[in-house]
């Protein structure tokens, strides 16, 4: 197996690995935090607005976790920085 | 031209990406105490959201790392200066 194969096999991996990752935590976090809220929102619904912009911050930083992941399982899939090197290190 | 224009020009479109993506967000949760169905619209509109702002980086990625990473620079900058605008907001209010 030459280095060439190695590096996609690692990048298609590790690709996948992150988006699951990726995937798991932020849908946990974010099933958690809308539970929460609407709970709360049942609670003491004069409070919605307040409760609703609260809730919309904290999804949108939870939000954007998911989006890295997906950020860097493309650049290792389709736009690998170190691909150039290890194919001129391999020839 | 398009030489000096590229990286602002990626930028922007990463802006816009950010104000789509999170605008969305705030369209959903504002209709979430509403729902009949909370967790089919927050899962659609996640699955629509992402799903338009991942291809469209994809596109404009174009093979080059460097490009994506102008877009994600404007996509994060859209969201810092939308949750502070939430946060002025409540800070407003209460």
């Amino acid at each position: 197996m030459n280095a060439e194969t190695l590096v996609a096999m690692v990048s298609i991996f590790t690709a996948g690995l992150t988006m699951g990752l990726g995937a798991i935590g932020p849908a946990l976090g974010e099933g958690r935090a809308v539970a929460q809220a609407l709970l709360a929102i049942a609670q003491q619904p004069d409070e919605a607005n307040t409760i609703t912009r609260t809730l919309f911050v904290g999804l949108a930083m939870v939000e954007s976790t998911a989006i890295y992941c997906f950020v860097i399982s493309m650049i290792l899939l389709f736009a690998n920085p170190y691909w150039d090197h290890f194919l001129s290190a391999g020839s | 031209m398009t030489e000096v224009w590229r990286w602002p020009l990626l930028f922007a479109a990463g802006l816009g990406l950010g104000a789509f993506f999170y605008g969305g967000l705030w369209w959903t949760v504002k209709r979430l105490p509403a729902a009949g169905h909370p967790v089919l619209l927050m899962l659609a509109s996640f699955a629509v959201r992402t799903a338009v702002t991942v291809g469209m980086m994809a596109g404009l990625m174009a093979g080059d790392w460097r490009r994506l990473a102008a877009v994600l620079a404007g996509f994060v900058a859209m969201r810092f200066f939308l949750v502070r605008r939430q946060r002025r907001h409540d800070a407003v209010q209460s």
